[in-house]
């Protein structure tokens, strides 16, 4: 009997003495990996869809066998070479960083922004190019400027435009009681961003809006930083179900989808530094740069203390301070470095005054309408991110939605452009400017006004009478006898007038000596510029600026390049769908 | 005892006729062992398969961002998936 329990024993034992020759591993395989490529297309929300295959593939898997020693041809150890299980997978994947932060759920955000642009818009080669108008170098990247509701037309295609899309209310709304300590509500996350990203000494200020306008403008703020909701999302025509139709006449008020409109108090301003949430040091550049209302420091030839208006939509202001904002904090943790943050560096100010010359080109129909008027100066400025948004728009052919875009906000450009409407000119004669005589030159309009002309200085010179304003001999140079002091005929048109106020309304009327010591030195010197030579003439027949009216007009371009949403990237957010087992 | 008593036969034969049973049987066992054990692997694998597509998506965009080419980047995200599997079968006494 006990041979019989050794035998027992020892069988039983001997089994975990079994030591496999070859290890166990297990590995993943991705098929794309493999070299085949993933499958990328829009789901009819324009989310990101891929298709994936995925092996988990276990080698050499040894299973230890009991019974082997009681069995014929039983073996201690099964080895198996290969056990594998093959998944499918559907990703969606969206732009939703935001969401997280704001402690929002799933619902309340998605990748659809609230911006539309007509079909056909990529494919037009003004925006292409840059500011100066050559050539955007990188590929699929585009300036689209921002365009007024009231402008949208369906054949459009130099804009974009932006969208009120309904919006459940749990997911902007203050609640009615406080969040819980640690818990954000909306605005206050909103807050939070704008004093992060602007300034501390900040104050967050009411509006006048109407309270229709007011709930359009939080739904519209809100479906930028977080997107449409999941319930009130767009959705283009798919597998035969219809897709989201788009009322594009304005104004429109609480309707579904349509575009948007309202004005803020704002659009008037001389000085300070408002925008819709914040209240800004007005001395500090970046209330000038970003606001814009301190700008007219920057805007050449016109001085601080000259009054002048911004026409500005709002709904362009709170699209370009939230588009800042959200850039601001990108990937919840890298803050992007503005051109702005180089404030004390001289790049600043080459970028200030990037000329827009490409808006003459009759583009940008939003920003001087549709007939661009001749005198325009315009200066914009960049802020190039170095992480970009997903932003995701809207395309439509003016009825319904036809399809969704998918861009990297690469800049934002705020575009600044004056306008010169009219210019009152006075002419002092006498000594203390008894006998002076005014005249005013609308842009645009020739002005048949006569000025006749003293003589010149110490009445040595002999000007003749002239109709200051006869459309003829523009740009010629006249040079100045030396002796004696003689100018030939000149004739200037009212835009040579208009320019010579816009380079002379800072100096105003001069002081006795002043006037005297300015004569000495037109005297010294011989006009080279047909500009200089205007100046010379009018300064000699004591002409002084009395007043000078600007249009400024507001604009806002963003720099946009055309990407697939990539799973997996920062900023996005991908379901994992099992689609098969194999 | 007396010996060669016959009363041993019937129980040499109920112990020899168990184990020629178990002889005949154990085969059978090993392979429903076998299978089992296969069956279990694969429902772990079936189980591992969204969070290791989960992580390898992820850690591949992440290389992606730090600037590694795509092939390099789906590379390191394989090994790294690999061993994030490997770790779990090895807790669940599959790997070695």
């Amino acid at each position: 009997m006990k041979k019989f329990g050794f035998l027992v024993l020892s069988a039983v034992l001997s089994m975990h003495l079994h030591a496999g020759t070859t290890t166990t591993t297990t590995q993943f395989e991705d098929v794309a990996y493999n070299g085949i490529p993933i499958t990328g297309q829009d789901n009819e929300y324009g989310d990101s869809i891929s298709h994936k295959t995925g092996t988990i593939k276990t080698v050499d898997f040894k299973v230890d066998n009991f019974w082997d020693k009681f069995h014929k041809g039983g073996e201690a150890q099964s080895n198996y070479a290969q056990v594998s299980k093959v998944g499918i997978f559907e990703l969606t994947t969206q732009a939703t960083f935001a969401c997280a932060k704001a402690n929002l759920n799933a619902e309340g955000c998605s990748g659809q922004k609230p911006f539309l642009m007509n079909e056909g818009i990529l494919s037009n080669p003004e925006l292409t190019k840059e500011a100066d108008g050559s050539d955007i170098v990188a590929s699929d990247e585009y300036r689209i400027p921002f365009d007024d509701a009231a402008n949208y037309l369906p054949t459009n295609v130099d804009a974009f435009y932006a969208l009120d899309v309904d919006r459940n209310e749990n997911f902007y709304k203050e609640p009615a009681t406080p969040p819980a300590p640690g818990k954000k509500s909306f605005f206050s996350f909103i807050i939070d961003f704008l004093r992060d990203y602007y300034s501390k000494d900040q104050r967050v200020f009411g509006h006048t809006l109407t309270p229709e306008e007011s709930a359009i403008r939080d739904r519209y703020v809100a479906n930028i930083v977080y997107g449409h909701d999941q319930e009130h999302r767009l959705r283009k025509a798919y597998k035969g179900k219809a897709a989201s139709s788009i009322d594009t006449t304005v104004p429109v008020v609480n309707k579904p989808v349509s575009l948007i409109d309202y004005e803020e108090l704002f659009v008037t301003e001389t000085s300070g530094c408002k925008t819709f949430f914040v209240n800004l040091d007005p001395d500090s550049l970046r209330c000038r740069a970003i606001t814009g209302f301190g700008l007219a420091n920057w805007i050449p030839f016109i001085d601080d203390k000259t009054t002048f208006d911004v026409e500005s939509k709002s709904v362009m202001a709170d699209t370009e301070a939230t588009l800042l904002a959200l850039s601001g904090e990108l990937n919840n943790k890298n803050y992007v470095t503005p051109t702005l943050e180089n404030a004390k560096n001289p790049s600043f100010f080459a970028e200030i005054f990037k000329p827009m010359t490409n808006m003459f080109g009759g583009m940008f129909r939003f920003f001087f309408g549709s007939k661009p008027p001749k005198t325009v100066e315009a200066i914009s400025i960049s802020f190039d991110f170095d992480k970009y948004l997903d932003l995701t728009f809207a395309m439509t052919d003016g009825d319904e939605v036809t399809g969704f875009k998918h861009f990297y906000l690469k800049a934002l450009e705020s575009v600044y452009g004056t306008e010169v409407e009219s210019c009152t000119v006075k002419e002092v004669k006498g000594l203390f400017g008894w006998a002076s005589d005014k005249a005013t030159f609308v842009s645009g309009v020739p002005s048949n006004k006569d000025i006749s002309f003293n003589d010149g200085f110490f009445n040595l010179t002999t000007i003749p009478s002239s109709k200051y304003n006869v459309l003829s001999d523009a740009g010629k140079i006249y040079k100045k006898g030396f002796w004696p002091f003689k100018y030939e005929n000149l004739d200037m048109t009212t835009d040579d007038w208009l320019n010579w106020c816009k380079r002379n309304q800072g100096e105003r009327e001069k002081g006795l000596f002043g006037k005297f010591f300015s004569k000495i030195g037109r005297m010294l010197s011989n006009p080279s510029t047909y500009e200089t030579q205007i100046d010379n003439i009018a300064a000699a027949e004591n002409f002084v600026v009395v007043e000078y009216k600007e249009k400024v007009h507001r604009g806002l371009i963003l720099r946009l390049q055309e990407h697939e949403i990539k799973s997996g990237a920062a900023g996005t957010t991908t379901t994992y769908k099992l689609l098969n087992v194999k | 005892m007396r010996n060669g008593s016959v009363a041993i036969v019937p129980i040499l034969i109920a112990v020899l006729s168990l184990f020629w049973f178990i002889w005949f049987m154990g085969g059978a066992d090993d392979n429903l062992h076998k299978v089992s054990e296969i069956e279990n692997l694969q429902h772990l694998q079936e189980r591992l398969l969204p969070a290791a597509m989960k992580r390898y998506v992820e850690l591949r965009a992440a290389y992606i961002e730090a600037g590694q080419t795509e092939a390099l980047a789906e590379s390191n995200a394989k090994t790294d998936t690999d061993l994030y599997i490997h770790n779990m079968m090895k807790n669940n006494k599959i790997d070695d």
